[in-house]
């Protein structure tokens, strides 16, 4: 039970008192009579406004602000070695630390959702009951799905740098706010959940979307606790084996590739292939970022090779690069999706897949490289600054420069001075356009360079 | 039997190697000085052994138990009270007593007495009821060292433990680990000063730029060390001094108006026949003062080269 884990029962001692029990009833029932005393007639859609307003801003506000600070106070505090020296399993402190930090934040909340939920129905007429059920629960999983992605967000700044709470409080917010505003619908306000329902198509099976929008929901929600869990592991030391990190990068392609239903782009593609392409462009944008975030930490790299050397296989397995793992998939993902395309009608003389998919490879191989090369491990205060400048110089400058030379002479505009005359585009990005020689043999120089920036860089610091 | 065994540990913050190749056992039921100059890596070393830090390679075995391979199992070994800890400063004493007892998984009929007998061993049970920020440092630190080993660790780890603290509570410290250690528990106590682990050290751990300087055994080292004795005489004479320089074991001797200080080669037993034999030879002996080597000889003849380093029982 909740109520034994020891995490949750501190933050109960700290969250609550008896002048914090009392506040409750007193602010939201003040809070209400403030936006009904002018009415003589009171009527149950008078309390939707007032309880949404409140409701929204202390589970979205208070509740992702007590998320983001459930771990940056234990850090702040020196309370962490304790936590991490006892033995208190991972899934408790996930847990304990999720739902304590907030339960103050669903004492208030709770009571507001069942303001809302009564009042529901006569604020938003000709809404039937099954809104209202779709309604509570978005919001119910929406404010937990805000605070995990807060807490996830400020113990992935554990291994970066001492994040401080605020850009965890924002990505909790977006979260909370997007993920309910899909589920109900933008316009959720002015007509109810009309929008919502639609139906969507995932891989073949016709679904209504607000209920897609809410098993989705839950996907990344179970995702979201697991990753926090597996954070948890890493900071109380326990091995992490990469095989949970292939699961959620196989299930996330696997999710986004059954939202394409051959209804829009390369129609001409069969369905199944299409949706291999998806899946690997998933797997891709995955692999990029595991490729970046392995910049900052060359000691990983270094016990890795030593387990290798050593011949220690567990550790091997353990210590693995999750770039690597995530390539594992990348690759054969990348070979079924070019051969599904080539079984297709799909025939374009200029364009092909493969050689998209290999430069979407070979880019974020250049930019790795690059990174870890400019990075070397280090946790600088500058690292940030560092990371932002690389992406400005080569998506942004060296783009803009290359356009500004070019077109000094056709006077061309942008599109078709990089991509139609002179085929420039492809030395900044993949295009997959003319062949091999032209669409990745100049990612593959650019690959060469960087390798060589790394090489130096490294050498370098050896030597120091 | 070896309670932590280190091996070819190496430790960095990127680019600078904080720790190299760290080897060395320690006995069960012995207490450690763990000491070198600022940024030797005490710190460090310490939040490796209790695998707070991911380590660059080595081993650490913490009573026969892998500490990589099986973190929990190794940390329900050992309590660790780092230099810089904090405290739930809006819970009190016994809150935060009871807290640390619930994740140290101790049996809730037995987390009632267990938290009186820490509040005992540590003598905070007048402060059970206050808020832990109300505390002064002293009793932070008391309470700090009771919350890490709530779950009654076979292994302490103590960083710093004594900073902050007033003389009284300092001595206060020293019994209890003095207690703890009579109880079988081992300990490691890093500390810059070394007076204050001089009454309850068996070993001594010398780190410097990173390295383990020498693992030295106190006892054995006491032993193998000349005693220097003082022997108080009144108004001493040459006559009195040619005496006790004829005796075989006495070395090199300086006087002064009311005392006699020699060194003394020989054990305790030869010390006994050194005092019959002056009493024999009818000097006015008023007192007779073996002294013992401190630490801070010990580590100061390392520190002049006069031992050399990793030569001590139990060194890796």
């Amino acid at each position: 039970m909740i109520i034994l884990n020891p995490e949750f029962h501190r933050n109960l001692w700290l969250k609550f008192s008896p002048f914090k029990l009392i506040a409750m009833p007193i602010v939201v029932a003040g809070y209400i009579f403030l936006f009904t005393a002018g009415n003589h007639d009171v009527t149950p859609e008078m309390y939707f406004m007032p309880a949404a307003s409140l409701g929204f801003a202390v589970l979205f506000l208070f509740g992702n602000y007590e998320a983001a600070n459930a771990l940056s106070s234990e850090i702040k505090n020196n309370t962490w070695d304790f936590q991490k020296m006892s033995a208190i399993g991972p899934w408790q402190l996930a847990i304990g630390k999720l739902f304590g930090a907030t339960s103050y934040v669903w004492y208030y909340a709770i009571p507001l959702i069942m303001i809302m939920a009564y009042s529901y129905l006569d604020y938003f007429n000709g809404s039937t009951q099954r809104d209202l059920y779709v309604f509570v629960i978005a919001l119910v999983l929406s404010g937990i799905f805000g605070h995990a992605a807060a807490l996830l967000i400020s113990l992935q700044g554990l291994k970066v740098e001492r994040m401080r709470a605020v850009i965890p409080l924002f990505v909790g917010i977006i979260v909370s706010y997007f993920s309910f505003s899909t589920i109900v619908g933008y316009g959720w306000m002015e007509g109810g959940m009309a929008s919502a329902h639609k139906t969507v198509e995932w891989h073949g099976i016709e679904i209504a979307k607000s209920s897609f929008d809410l098993y989705s929901l839950l996907f990344f929600l179970f995702w979201v606790f697991i990753a926090i869990q597996r954070l948890i592991r890493e900071e109380l030391q326990y091995q992490n084996a990469p095989l949970v990190w292939m699961a959620f990068v196989a299930s996330t392609a696997f999710y986004f590739a059954g939202q394409y239903d051959g209804s829009y782009l390369f129609r001409k593609v069969s369905t199944s292939g299409m949706q291999y392409v998806v899946a690997f462009f998933v797997c891709a944008a995955l692999l990029y970022m595991k490729v970046i975030e392995a910049a900052r930490d060359l000691s990983a790299y270094k016990r890795w090779l030593n387990a290798i050397e050593q011949k220690d296989w567990f550790s091997a397995y353990v210590d693995m690069p999750r770039w690597v793992a995530t390539l594992c998939l990348a690759l054969p993902l990348m070979i079924f999706a070019s051969a599904s395309v080539a079984q297709s009608d799909f025939d374009d003389k200029r364009f092909s897949f493969l050689y998209l998919m290999l430069g979407v490879l070979l880019f974020t191989l250049r930019d790795g490289l690059f990174m870890h090369g400019i990075l070397l491990g280090k946790k600088s205060r500058h690292a940030r600054f560092k990371v932002l400048f690389y992406y400005f110089l080569v998506y942004f400058l060296l783009i803009a420069m290359t356009y500004e030379f070019i077109s000094i002479e056709s006077g061309r505009d942008f599109f078709d001075s990089m991509t139609k005359d002179s085929g420039a585009i492809q030395f900044f990005l993949p295009t997959g356009v003319d062949g091999f020689s032209k669409s990745c043999l100049p990612v593959v120089v650019q690959c060469g360079l960087a390798g060589w920036f790394l090489k130096y860089r490294l050498d370098k610091l050896n030597k120091e | 039997m070896s309670m932590i065994s280190v091996e070819g540990l190496n430790f960095e913050y990127p680019p600078h190697r904080v720790l190299k190749d760290i080897g060395f056992e320690l006995k069960q039921g012995s207490v450690t000085a763990l000491v070198g100059p600022n940024g030797a890596g005490k710190t460090t070393l310490l939040r490796c052994l209790t695998n707070l830090e991911t380590p660059l390679s080595g081993h650490i075995k913490i009573d026969g138990v892998d500490i990589h391979r099986h973190p929990r199992e190794a940390h329900r070994k050992m309590g660790y009270l780092s230099d810089f800890f904090g405290l739930y400063n809006d819970l009190t004493v016994k809150q935060c007593l009871t807290y640390m007892a619930w994740c140290q998984k101790v049996p809730q009929d037995q987390i009632e007495r267990k938290i009186q007998q820490i509040a005992e061993d540590v003598e905070i049970t007048n402060y059970l009821d206050k808020k832990a920020g109300s505390l002064s440092r002293g009793y932070r630190q008391r309470l700090g060292v009771g919350l890490s080993m709530v779950h009654d660790p076979k292994i302490l780890l103590l960083d710093e433990p004594a900073s902050g603290m007033d003389p009284e509570a300092r001595v206060k410290l020293s019994e209890f680990i003095v207690r703890l250690q009579q109880r079988g528990m081992t300990i490691i106590v890093s500390s810059h000063i070394l007076a204050e682990l001089e009454d309850y050290c068996t070993d001594m751990l010398i780190i410097r730029d990173g390295e383990i300087r020498s693992h030295i055994v106190l006892e054995q080292h006491q032993a193998e060390q000349e005693v220097v004795i003082e022997i108080g005489i009144n108004h001493v004479t040459q006559d009195q001094l040619k005496v006790i320089s004829a005796h075989e074991h006495v070395g090199r001797l300086t006087s002064e108006e009311n005392k006699v200080i020699c060194s003394f080669a020989g054990g305790a037993d030869e010390q006994v026949k050194l005092l019959a034999y002056l009493v024999e030879q009818k000097l006015p002996v008023q007192s007779f003062m073996p002294m013992q080597k401190t630490l801070k000889s010990a580590y100061m003849d390392l520190a002049e080269g006069k031992i050399s380093t990793n030569t001590q029982e139990g060194a890796a």
